[in-house]
């Protein structure tokens, strides 16, 4: 279960540039739920992730994950539990390593001397045929010679070869073209349901927000606007969404990044 | 020139280029595996000259070896600590290391800039004199080079394929999934600055006491001489086996001073050294660069010729 509670952050204050993206921001995702997340440039969605995963540590309020309180821990310790994609398929993994070398950092398993073995070899390539991208056959590959979507794939895997307590998921899909974007987000849906995990993911599609999970934010300036789950959630359609977006900030919804369909 | 004198020129700079290789090595691990360009080089290289030549002069032949590469350790994890934890940018760190241990190098080799090992008992003395009577009497310094260069390499083969190793080269490759399989890339680098700067420092040492003296300035210009070995090594072969890359690093070192050596022949004045290793630095690391301009230059010039309607 992820709380948080009254966190608050101001970007550069003091200066002219101060900017305070969250004010006493709470939220609770309990267990296993799957949450959606939707809203306009700039209403703080990727800045209450860093803020869970520790990019930056809040100014106030308290963040506690299954009951540990983590606002204080650095990022690299929060990550043994939380694990995070990012837009840019380009963050999560190593180039010029192979995709055993990126994985076994990825799992973190053995002594900082232990070496990749046999057995680490059967277990890649178990955890990546489930890709169906050919992957396995590929492990002493350097990451760098893969394509987007095989990049983002890989990251997905190694964010969750030991099950994380917390995944975060920020526009992952957004970079690749449509039909890999889909089937990365098919792979996430598999993986998110097979180890059960708690899941927040950020998206511009406001299809893929209906479609996936078992909840759904949307988000403007900071704070969650509106908040929906179960079967109130399945009934909703793009158009309620819009309508809705409109009634709760005032504002029209921008629509130069959002995915309608 | 007869074939005697051309045998010696090329055992002198086989010797020199092996022991020089070390810090090449070092640089392998700081420079292409970390992605930290170390300027604390040049100090450490005199560092562990120093230590080494001190130790030995007191009678301890091997633990001389051992002290100079902890004295190199000491100054690695300094480096790393003003870069990782005091917020000082890595390039300054080590600018100001190495300021730091020319004092430090001076008071080491007992407020004297030049420690002389002539009667001194040294690794290398104790080679010469248990191969006497053999055939390879003459040929003790390569011996022990090229005895120190191999082990280096074999521990960079097995080191960097560890986790450990393999979270060093992650570091210098993207950080921030070093963080996000976490693992600290402070620690990552601290480790990695602390095993590059005992081979430099090991470097410095055999290079003292293959020539039988410190002087203070025994490793200025050392870290572009370096760089300019590694460089040529990459030219040779940059593919993915690293311990390829490493044997390759150590070669470019071997074909530096070959290439001196023969330069040297040709009447080229010795202090020509570091000019030369600088412009094989330049142009290393430019020529990529402005390989990939030269179809914006081509065009421009096209466009010049073309006139003003073009
Ligand atoms: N490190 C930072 N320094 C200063 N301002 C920041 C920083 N990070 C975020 N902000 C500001 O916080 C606000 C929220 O940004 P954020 O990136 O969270 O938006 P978002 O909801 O993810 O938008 P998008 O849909 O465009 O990704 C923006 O106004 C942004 O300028
Ligand atoms: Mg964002």
């Amino acid at each position: 279960m992820l709380e948080i509670k009254n966190i608050s952050k101001t970007f550069n204050p003091g200066t002219i540039n101060e900017k305070q993206v969250f004010k006493d921001f709470s939220l609770t995702v309990k267990d296993s739920e799957f949450v959606t997340i939707i809203g306009a440039n700039g209403a703080g969605k990727s800045t209450l992730f860093n803020a869970i995963a520790g990019t930056f540590i809040t100014d106030s309020g308290t963040i506690e994950l299954d009951g540990k309180n983590i606002t204080l821990l650095s990022e690299y310790k929060r990550a043994r539990r939380i694990g995070r994609l990012f837009q840019d398929p380009m963050l999560g993994t190593a180039p010029g390593m192979t995709i055993e070398e990126n994985l076994t950092l990825a799992a973190g398993r053995g002594g900082w001397f232990s070496t990749i073995n046999r057995q680490d070899r059967e277990r890649f390539r178990e955890t990546l045929s489930e890709l169906k991208m050919g992957l396995e056959d590929k492990l002493t590959k350097p990451v760098g010679l893969l394509s987007g979507g095989q990049r983002q794939a890989l990251t997905l895997m190694m964010a969750t070869i030991n099950p994380p307590d917390l995944l975060l998921l920020d526009e992952h899909t957004a970079a690749l073209d449509p039909a890999t974007a889909e089937k990365v987000l098919q792979i996430t849906e598999r993986i998110v349901n097979k180890h059960s995990l708690t899941c927040l993911m950020i998206t511009h599609n406001m299809q893929s927000a209906l479609d996936l999970g078992s909840r759904i934010l949307m988000m403007d300036e900071g704070k969650v606007v509106f908040d929906s789950s179960g079967e109130e959630k399945s009934k909703l359609k793009i158009s309620d969404l819009l309508v809705l977006f409109k009634k709760r900030s005032g504002k029209t919804l921008d629509t130069d990044r959002i995915l309608l369909s | 020139m007869d074939f005697g004198s051309i045998l010696t020129l090329g055992q002198t700079a086989l010797e020199l280029g092996l022991i020089s290789s070390l810090t090449v090595l070092a640089l392998f691990l700081s420079y292409s595996m970390l992605n930290v360009c170390d300027l604390s080089t040049d100090g450490c290289f005199t560092f562990g000259a120093a230590v080494g030549a001190v130790v030995a002069i007191s009678g301890h032949p091997y633990l001389s070896i051992v002290a100079a590469m902890c004295a190199g350790m000491l100054s690695g994890l300094i480096t790393a600590v003003l870069q990782t934890r005091m917020g000082i940018n890595s390039l300054l760190a080590g600018i100001i290391v190495n300021t730091g241990l020319y004092s430090v190098n001076i008071a080491v080799m007992g407020n004297s800039s030049l420690l002389n090992m002539n009667k001194t008992e040294t690794v290398f003395t104790k080679l010469k004199s248990s191969l006497s009577s053999t055939a390879f009497v003459s040929q003790y310094k390569i011996i022990i080079a090229f005895i120190a260069v191999a082990l280096v390499i074999l521990f960079l083969y097995f080191f960097l394929k560890t986790r450990l190793g393999l979270a060093i080269r992650a570091t210098g490759n993207n950080p921030a999934m070093v963080r996000s399989s976490s693992i600290n890339p402070v620690m990552t680098t601290t480790v990695g600055l602390i095993i590059s700067n005992s081979f430099t420092a090991l470097s410095g040492c055999l290079m003292a006491q293959a020539q039988k003296s410190v002087n203070i300035d025994i490793g200025s210009g050392v870290l572009t001489v370096a760089l300019a070995s590694l460089l040529i090594g990459n030219a040779f072969y940059s593919g993915s086996r690293i311990a390829l890359r490493a044997v390759f690093a150590s070669v470019g070192a071997i074909i530096f001073r070959i290439v001196y050596t023969l330069a040297l022949r040709f009447n080229m004045p010795a202090f020509m050294l570091k000019l030369v290793s600088s412009v094989i630095v330049i142009i290393a690391i430019s020529a990529p660069y402005i390989k990939s301009q030269i179809p914006m230059i081509k065009r421009r010039l096209a466009n010049r010729k073309g006139g003003l309607h073009a």
